[in-house]
Formats: structure tokens, C-alpha cells, sequence
């Protein structure tokens, strides 16, 4: 009779890299290598999980690969070997999971520690010991809560202090190497003339540095806007858990009045009317964005690009992300060519757009003729500058770069002056020509609002339609 | 730009002006005027090789 020797994996698991420098997992290897050895089975393959912990099965790798690797040979493998119960997990009922799939899979489960077993005393051991890690762990996270807790009730704040500041001993104090131009950025900011974008191109400038790790700090308007919006800044540290706010221990960086001054300014109230974030209102693909609203919750309609599997496909939608509010930019423009078409401009705003014209015409007009008379004269001292940079470039006083530069700025004046000598040219600038052309744009307004840019094309909808449209899904109208 | 004459626009404008504020209407005669100084560059550079006449005289117009 051929004997089948008995085939068993190893689970070796530790929660913190400290654990593993402290050879943990070798001390657990060897603890289970011997069991293997006492009840006769060969070592198969050994699982390790390095820094995870058992509070839960999600987020452990091996783990998985484990239950896996199981499945997948269960009529070869007899048992799993572990140095503890709580190795496996820390919650019963995950614990019970484990095990009741490796009793499916006829794999024995054996602790180096523990009596484990499939007689139902074992079983009841086993389970109540289960248990017993889990209140471990309740116990050990309870203490945790309470200990941050009066850490922060005693203004300590938990976790990493944001940069111009370092954890030395449980304390908050500053970091020498940053907090100076941390501060300097709120001064900066508090003055209301600079963007999101300009502070954070200042503060990378800085080139600051983590006095804890020594790693250099990269900022982003993302980060820089949360930095910003930190009370820890001003001494008063902020618990959403807790819902709380108290006064810290660590020393504050700017006033009260200093940060209640930027979050004025973060919240549109600045006097210097610099724009804090610089937002592309005039999109060149969403020219209709804000101006068309959603019919059932009358939120403004924006435009934004989604990723397909080939190419990139525009979309305007509904900013209450109503339902089918998803459409197609070219859907939305048909609609809206066809309503530009059932509108034409009238008669008394056409007079009005031809009478503006003859005004301004007449206005550009006069300057021609100022510059006319003037032109001769400066077209003859141009022509002798001219000379004379050549002259002296020959004569070496000017070098070719210099010579090269200034003679371009000479070229660049005469012809435009040239132009204003020319009569062919100026004969087409005349009122008729240009009450034409305006003419045919006013006649055919489809036509003429797709030749204009982004900013004539919002202004002309604007004008068009007053107090906006509506999308009715599907289809454009006016709001009235 | 320069001012618009409200007068003048409420009178070429007719009823179309009529219950219009004189602040609303001089919103309206603004981007009229905006569009009106765009189109006419749009022309000026059809015919001047892609310049303004603002580009040429190298100032405000």
C-alpha cells in the first residue's frame, strides 16, 4: 500500500511592518513548520501577509490568494496551519466564513496554539476563542477612540498636521524649515490679489520640505484650498467625527482676523476683485452652457467631454443630474440653429444694429483720415531710421541681433503706413461696404452664429433671448 | 466704446423698447455695440491682410 503523504499551506500573518523587522513572521514560521513536522504533513506553500490587519477580510491580498489557492487544490491539501486563531481574522463572524469554507473543502484548520478540531467540544473551543479575539480587538479599539478622544478634547490634534507644522512627541510644534513662508502665503493670500494657481505656483517656489519625512511638499490648487480652509492655522483644531471645535495647544500661525479675511476672499468677497479661481466661463465646445435650463428642475444646463472607448464625445447635461438630461452637444445645437432661424432680428433692431454701425464706421473713419495726414511725414523718417540702422550695422555699432530686431520694427510701421497710403485698399473701407456686410450677417443669423467666436456667440444669445431657454426633452424653447 | 444715446436707441427701437428700463436697455445697446465693433473687425481684417484697423494704427480705435 503506497502511502499519500499529507500536504498542508501555512498562514503567516503580522499587522505592522515593525512586527515583520522583529522577525515575527520567522518566529511564526517556525512555530507552524514544526507542527507540520509533529503531525506529519509536508509544507505545500507558505502565505504571508505583511502590515494587514484582521479587523476585517477586505483589503488582505493573500488572504484571498489563500482561499483560492484552496479551492483550486483542495483534494491535494489535508490542512492549513496558523500560528493563532486571530491570525486568520478578528471578527467571529468572518472567522466562521473562513472556516466553514475550508470544511467544504475537507481542509482541516489547525492552530499551533489553540485546540482545533471537527468534534463539537473543539468546535465550541474554537468558536469561543474566536470571540475572544474579537473582544480583544473591540477592547483595543475602544481604548484607541477614548485615547484620541481626550487627545483631542485637551487640543492635540490626531494625525498629520498640515505643512508648517510637525509631530514631535505627541505634540504639535512648528517646522522650522517651512512655517516662515507658510505664513508668508497666508499674508500673501490674505491680500485678495492672487489666484489659486499664482499662490500655488509661490508656495512650490518655496521648495519647502517635510521637517518629519524630508520630503519635499507639492502643492496643488487642490491642496492649497484646503490648507486655506484649516483652522489649525489660527490655534483651533476641528472634529468631524466629534463635531467639535476647540482651542489647540500648539502656537497659532496667523490671527482669527487674518483667516476669517481669506475665507472672505475664498468666499467671493474680495474688494481687490481678483478672481481666486480661474474658471473658464467662455468654452469654445459649450457655447450654449448656462443659458438652456432643464425643464423639470430648472437647474442651468453645463457641458463637459466623456472618455468612450475611441475618442472623447461631448455632452451638455442638466447640473441637478436630472434623468436623460445627457446630450449630445449636436443635438442641443440643431435645436437651437432651428430657433435662431424661427427668430430673425427685426426690422427695429436691424435699424438699430445699422444706425451703431454708421456710428462707430464714422468714428474709425476719421482716425483713418488723421493717420492719412500724418502718414507722409512719418513714412519719410521711418525710411531715414531705416537708412541709418543700416549704416550703422555696417559700421559695426550694432550688432546683427540688434540690427535684425529693430529693422523688423521698422518694416512692421511702414507697411502698416503703407497701407493707410494706399488708396486701393482703403477704397473697400467705405460706409456702404460695411453696412453690407453686417447686413448679410443680421439677414442670415444661423449662418452668422456659427462664423462668430465664443464671446460674440454668447453675446449675441443673450440678446436673442433675453431671459434664456428651456430644454423640454427634447427640444428648445423660449423662456417668455 | 462709447456711451449709446438711450434716447436715440428707444426711438429707432420703437415698441420694442417701450417696457424696457433705461437700465435694461442700455445692457441691450452695450452688447448691440459689442457685437457691432467685432463684426466690423471681422470685415477690417477681411480686407486689411488679417489686421484691425485698432492693429494698425497701433492704438485704441
Amino acid at each position: 500500500m503506497k502511502i499519500i503523504p499529507k500536504r498542508a499551506l501555512l498562514y503567516l500573518r503580522v499587522s505592522t511592518e515593525e512586527q515583520v523587522d522583529n522577525f515575527s513572521l520567522k518566529t511564526q514560521e517556525d512555530i507552524c513548520r514544526r507542527e507540520a513536522e509533529r503531525r506529519g504533513y509536508i509544507i505545500e506553500k507558505i502565505f504571508r501577509e505583511e502590515g494587514r490587519s484582521a479587523k476585517t477580510i477586505i483589503g488582505r491580498p493573500t488572504l484571498a490568494k489563500l482561499l483560492d489557492y484552496c479551492r483550486k487544490n483542495q483534494k491535494r491539501i489535508g490542512a492549513l496551519i496558523i500560528y493563532r486563531l486571530d491570525r486568520l481574522s478578528r471578527q467571529t463572524g468572518d472567522y466562521l466564513t473562513i472556516r466553514n469554507k475550508l470544511n467544504n473543502y475537507g481542509i482541516a484548520l489547525i492552530s499551533t496554539a489553540e485546540p482545533t478540531g471537527t468534534s463539537p467540544t473543539e468546535k465550541l473551543i474554537e468558536t469561543i476563542l474566536a470571540g475572544f479575539a474579537q473582544l480583544e480587538n473591540d477592547i483595543r479599539g475602544e481604548r484607541s477612540r477614548n485615547g484620541m478622544r481626550t487627545r483631542f478634547m485637551s487640543g492635540l490634534p490626531n494625525g498629520v498636521p498640515p505643512p508648517g507644522y510637525i509631530m514631535l512627541n505627541g505634540y504639535v510644534v512648528k517646522d522650522i524649515g517651512c512655517f516662515n513662508q507658510v505664513k508668508k502665503a497666508w499674508d500673501i493670500m490674505a491680500t485678495g490679489t492672487k489666484s489659486f494657481k499664482e499662490i500655488t505656483g509661490i508656495l512650490n517656489s518655496f521648495r519647502l520640505k517635510s521637517g518629519k519625512t524630508g520630503k519635499r511638499y507639492k502643492f496643488t490648487p487642490k491642496n492649497i484650498y484646503r490648507i486655506f480652509r484649516n483652522k489649525h492655522y489660527m490655534g483651533v483644531i476641528v472634529s468631524e467625527t466629534y463635531q467639535l471645535e476647540v482651542q489647540a495647544q500648539h502656537v497659532p500661525m496667523i490671527t482669527k482676523e487674518q483667516f476669517l479675511k481669506v475665507q472672505e476672499i475664498f468666499d467671493g468677497k474680495n474688494k481687490n476683485k481678483i478672481n481666486i479661481v480661474l474658471r473658464n466661463q467662455n468654452n469654445v465646445d459649450f457655447p450654449l452652457r448656462r443659458f438652456v435650463k432643464c425643464a423639470k428642475c430648472k437647474f442651468a444646463f453645463t457641458g463637459s467631454w466623456c472618455q468612450g472607448r475611441y475618442k472623447k464625445y461631448a455632452y451638455y447635461h442638466c447640473r441637478g443630474r436630472c434623468e436623460n438630461s445627457n446630450m449630445p452637444i449636436n443635438v442641443m445645437h440643431q435645436s437651437f440653429a432651428k430657433l435662431l432661424k424661427d427668430r430673425p432680428i427685426t426690422a427695429e433692431h436691424a435699424a438699430f444694429y445699422l444706425s451703431l454701425l454708421e456710428n462707430v464706421f464714422q468714428r474709425r473713419f476719421t482716425k483713418i483720415k488723421q493717420k492719412q495726414i500724418r502718414t507722409a511725414s512719418q513714412i519719410s523718417k521711418l525710411r531715414n531710421l531705416r537708412q541709418s540702422l543700416i549704416d550703422k550695422n555696417l559700421a559695426g555699432i550694432y550688432s546683427d541681433k540688434d540690427f535684425k530686431e529693430q529693422f523688423d520694427l521698422i518694416e512692421d510701421q511702414l507697411h502698416n503706413m503703407a497701407l493707410f497710403s494706399n488708396q486701393t485698399s482703403l477704397e473697400k473701407y467705405t460706409k456702404e461696404a460695411t453696412k453690407e456686410y453686417i447686413e448679410k450677417i443680421i439677414v442670415d443669423l444661423p449662418r452668422a452664429y456659427e462664423a462668430c467666436d465664443i464671446k460674440q456667440k454668447r453675446t449675441l444669445t443673450s440678446l436673442l433671448f433675453p431671459k434664456g431657454l428651456i430644454w423640454n426633452y427634447p427640444g428648445l424653447n423660449v423662456i417668455r | 466704446m462709447e456711451d449709446v444715446d438711450i434716447e436715440e436707441a428707444r426711438e429707432i427701437l420703437g415698441d420694442t423698447a417701450k417696457q424696457l428700463t433705461d437700465e435694461q436697455l442700455k445692457d441691450i445697446c452695450v452688447e448691440i455695440q459689442y457685437l457691432v465693433e467685432t463684426w466690423l473687425d471681422d470685415y477690417e481684417r477681411s480686407i486689411f491682410g488679417d489686421k484691425t484697423l485698432r492693429e494698425l494704427l497701433g492704438e485704441s480705435v
